[in-house]
C-alpha cells in the first residue's frame, strides 16, 4: 500500500516538476521575445553600467509601453528628458554620446 | 570599428527578439536619413514580413538611401509585396502597386489579376495600370538585342516570365465575366506570339465575348506588341481569322507604319499566300484619304506591298496612280516600273500633268518619264527642260538625255551641216557641263585620227576656247597632221599663247605645218584689224606679238 502511495507522491511529483520545467521555458521564452529582452540585450551590447541602464530606463519609461527600445534609435527621446530633468542632462548627454556616438 | 548605431542595428538585425521589428520600424520613422537607412537596411536583412510591409507603407516617406536601398533589395523586398497588394489599405498598396512597377516584380502579376476579380476594390485602375506595366516592361526586356530597342537591359529568364505571365493572363481572360479588364486580354496579345498555345487557347476555348474582345483590340490597339502580332502572324500558313480581319480593316497610322517599315526584303510562301487572299485593305482605298498619312520613306514598301496583295486590278491602279501623282520621288518611280509592266495608258496623262506641277520633285519626276511612256515631242520637252530654271527638273532631263554624250556627237559630227554641228554642241553642253572636258581628253587620245577628229569637232562645236591647253599640246606632236590641225584650230582661238605657239609653228619642219601656222596667223591679223585694229578686250593679242606677225 505505502508502496502504491509512494509510486503516486513520486509520479505527482515527477509530473509537477516537468509542469514547471514547461511553465519555466515557456515564460523564458516569452521574456526572450520581449522588449524587456531586448532592452537588456542592448544594453549589454553596448556595455552599459547598471546605473547607465536605470537612467536609460527612467528615459525609456517616457516613450509609453512596448515602445521604450525606441531610445536606442531615436536621440530625440534622451534629449527631451535631458531638457524637462536639467539634474540627469549630464548623464543623458553621456548616454547620446555612448549609443549615437559623437554625432549627438 | 563600429559606430555605436551601426553596433545597435547590427544587433538589432540578427537578435532571436522578434520586438526587434517593431524598434526598427521606429528607426524607419526617424528623421536622421542615417538611421532611417539603417532601420531599413535591417529590416530587409531580418527578412521579417510584417517589417518589410511597414517599409513599403512608409516607402513615399522615405529618403533618399532609404529609398535606393529598397531599390537594390527587390528580393526581400518582394516578401511584403503580396501582403502589402493584399491589404485593404489603400495607401500601402498604391505603394506596393508603385513598387512593382519600380522592381519589374513579374512575379506578382497573379496578385494582381486577382485583385482585379475583387469587386469591392478600390483603385481598380492602379491595379489595372500596374499589370499592364509589367507586361510593357518584360515587352521592352524582349525587344532587347532587336534593331528597334536596346534601350532597355537584358533579362535573362525573359521567356521563362513571358510564359509564366501568359499563362496567367490566358486564365484570368477565362474570368473577363468577373474583371471585365480589356488590359488582360492586351496584355496577352501583346506579350503573346502567333503560335503561342495560350493565343490559341484565348481564341479557341474562352468565351465568345473574350474572343469579341480580342478581336477588336486587334482592330484597335496601338500597341508595338499588337502590332506587331499582327504582321507576323501572316507568316504562319493558317493565320488567326482575327488578325487577317485587323489586317484588312485598320487605317490607323501606327499599324500602316509598322507594316511597311517591317516590311520583309524577302517574302516567304505563306506569307505571299496569305497577302493575296487579302481582298479589301481599308487603307489603301484612295478615295478614304489613308494614303496621305504613310511617310514617304515608305512609299516603295507600300507599292511592294499593294502588289502582293490580292486586291482587283482597278484598286491596285488607283493606289498606282495616286503614288505616281503625289507619292515620293522612289515611291513614284516604284509604281512608275509596275505601271509599265501594266501597260497603262493613264500613266502618260499624269505624265503630262506632271510636268507643269508647282512640285519641282513631281516635275523632275515627269521629265524623268517623257521617253519611257512615249510622250509625243518627248526629245523636244526634254531639250526644253535642259534649260529649266528648276536643278531637279534640269537634271531629270539630263539623265533623259545623257546617251547622247561628247562620244556620240564625236561620231557623227562629220556628217553634219555646219549650222547644225554648232547646234549640237549647245545641246552637248547643256546635257553634259563637262562635255569641254571630255573633248579635250579625247584630243589627247593616243590614236591619231581620234585626235585630229576632236580637235575638228571642238571648232565645229565652238568649244574651241575651252580646250587650247589641250591644242597646245597638239601643237607640239610628231605628227604632222596633228600638228596642222592644231594650228588651224588655233587660228580660231586667238589668244596670247595661241599666237604665240602659231608664230613657233610658222618655223615648223614640214611645210604644210608652216603654211598652215602662217595662214592662220594671217587669220588672226584680219580679225585684229577687222575689228578697228584693236586686239578684243576679252583676248588680247599684245602689240609685240602683233609686231612680229609675217606681213
Amino acid at each position: 500500500m505505502y508502496q502504491i502511495i509512494a509510486i503516486a507522491v513520486a509520479g505527482f511529483l515527477l509530473w509537477l516538476v516537468v509542469n514547471r520545467l514547461d511553465w519555466l521555458k515557456s515564460t523564458r521564452k516569452q521574456y526572450s521575445q520581449s522588449q524587456d529582452a531586448l532592452f537588456a540585450e542592448l544594453c549589454h551590447a553596448h556595455r552599459l553600467s547598471r546605473a547607465d541602464r536605470t537612467l536609460l530606463g527612467l528615459i525609456a519609461q517616457t516613450t509609453g509601453p512596448n515602445k521604450f527600445c525606441s531610445v536606442f534609435v531615436d536621440s530625440r527621446v534622451i534629449e527631451t528628458f535631458a531638457q524637462k530633468n536639467p539634474g540627469d542632462a549630464e548623464g543623458c548627454l553621456d548616454l547620446c554620446r555612448r549609443l549615437f556616438g559623437s554625432r549627438n | 570599428m563600429a559606430t555605436p548605431l551601426e553596433k545597435t542595428f547590427d544587433l538589432l538585425t540578427h537578435t532571436k527578439n522578434t520586438s526587434a521589428v517593431g524598434v526598427l520600424v521606429a528607426g524607419v520613422d526617424s528623421p536622421d536619413e542615417a538611421v532611417q537607412a539603417l532601420a531599413v537596411k535591417a529590416l530587409l536583412a531580418r527578412g521579417s514580413t510584417h517589417g518589410i510591409v511597414e517599409v513599403i507603407r512608409r516607402h513615399q516617406l522615405l529618403a533618399r538611401p532609404a529609398r535606393e536601398l529598397v531599390a537594390k533589395n527587390a528580393a526581400p523586398v518582394a516578401r511584403g509585396l503580396r501582403d502589402s497588394l493584399n491589404s485593404g489599405d489603400g495607401p500601402l498598396r498604391s505603394n506596393a502597386l508603385e513598387l512593382v512597377r519600380q522592381l519589374e516584380e513579374f512575379s506578382e502579376l497573379p496578385t494582381l489579376t486577382r485583385l482585379l476579380e475583387e469587386k469591392m476594390i478600390r483603385d481598380r485602375e492602379g491595379v489595372e495600370n500596374a499589370a499592364f506595366d509589367l507586361v510593357n516592361r518584360l515587352y521592352e526586356h524582349m525587344q532587347f538585342g532587336t534593331e528597334r530597342d536596346e534601350s532597355c537591359g537584358f533579362l535573362r529568364d525573359a521567356q521563362r516570365i513571358r510564359h509564366q505571365m501568359l499563362a496567367t493572363l490566358e486564365s484570368s481572360c477565362h474570368r473577363f465575366q468577373v474583371h471585365r479588364s480589356r488590359r488582360v486580354v492586351e496584355g496577352l496579345l501583346v506579350l503573346s506570339d502567333p503560335e503561342n498555345i495560350y493565343l490559341k487557347k484565348l481564341f479557341q476555348e474562352c468565351s465568345d465575348e473574350v474572343r469579341g474582345v480580342a478581336a477588336d483590340l486587334l482592330n484597335n490597339s496601338k500597341h508595338p506588341g499588337v502590332l506587331n502580332l499582327i504582321v507576323t502572324s501572316l507568316a504562319q500558313n493558317y493565320p488567326l481569322p482575327a488578325t487577317f480581319s485587323a489586317f484588312e480593316r485598320r487605317t490607323d497610322p501606327e499599324f500602316i507604319c509598322h507594316l511597311l517599315r517591317t516590311w520583309p526584303h524577302k517574302l516567304t510562301a505563306f506569307q505571299l499566300k496569305n497577302l493575296k487572299e487579302l481582298r479589301t485593305v481599308a487603307w489603301l482605298e484612295p478615295t478614304r484619304n489613308h494614303l496621305d498619312l504613310v511617310p514617304a520613306a515608305l512609299h516603295c514598301q507600300l507599292v511592294a506591298f499593294l502588289m502582293t496583295t490580292g486586291l482587283s486590278q482597278p484598286q491596285k491602279l488607283a493606289v498606282l496612280e495616286w503614288m505616281v501623282r503625289f507619292g515620293s520621288p522612289e515611291g513614284r518611280l516604284a509604281s512608275t516600273d509596275v505601271l509599265k509592266q501594266l501597260e497603262d495608258g493613264r500613266v502618260q496623262d499624269v505624265v503630262l500633268e506632271s510636268l507643269d506641277s508647282a512640285v519641282p520633285d513631281v516635275q523632275a519626276w515627269a521629265t524623268g518619264q517623257l521617253r519611257a511612256w512615249s510622250i509625243p515631242n518627248a526629245m523636244e520637252l526634254l531639250v526644253e527642260r535642259l534649260d529649266s530654271s528648276i536643278p531637279e527638273v534640269q537634271q531629270a532631263a539630263r539623265a533623259e538625255l545623257a546617251g547622247f554624250d561628247v562620244r556620240r556627237a564625236l561620231e557623227i559630227f562629220e556628217q553634219l551641216d555646219p549650222r547644225m554641228r554648232t547646234a549640237v554642241g549647245h545641246l552637248i553642253r547643256k546635257i553634259d557641263p563637262q562635255a569641254p572636258h571630255k573633248v579635250q581628253e579625247e584630243m589627247l587620245n593616243a590614236i591619231r585620227s581620234k585626235r585630229i577628229r576632236a580637235a575638228r569637232a571642238a571648232l565645229a562645236m565652238n568649244m574651241h576656247h575651252e580646250v587650247a591647253s589641250a591644242l597646245l599640246v597638239m601643237a607640239r606632236d610628231s605628227d604632222n597632221l596633228v600638228r596642222r590641225t592644231a594650228a588651224e584650230v588655233l587660228g580660231k582661238v586667238r589668244s596670247r599663247e595661241a599666237v604665240e605657239i602659231l608664230l613657233e609653228m610658222a618655223g615648223d619642219n614640214s611645210p604644210r605645218v608652216r603654211e598652215t601656222a602662217a595662214a592662220a596667223l594671217d587669220e588672226i591679223k584680219a580679225a585684229r584689224e577687222a575689228s578697228s585694229g584693236e586686239p578684243s578686250a576679252d583676248r588680247p593679242v599684245p602689240e609685240h606679238v602683233g609686231e612680229r606677225m609675217p606681213s
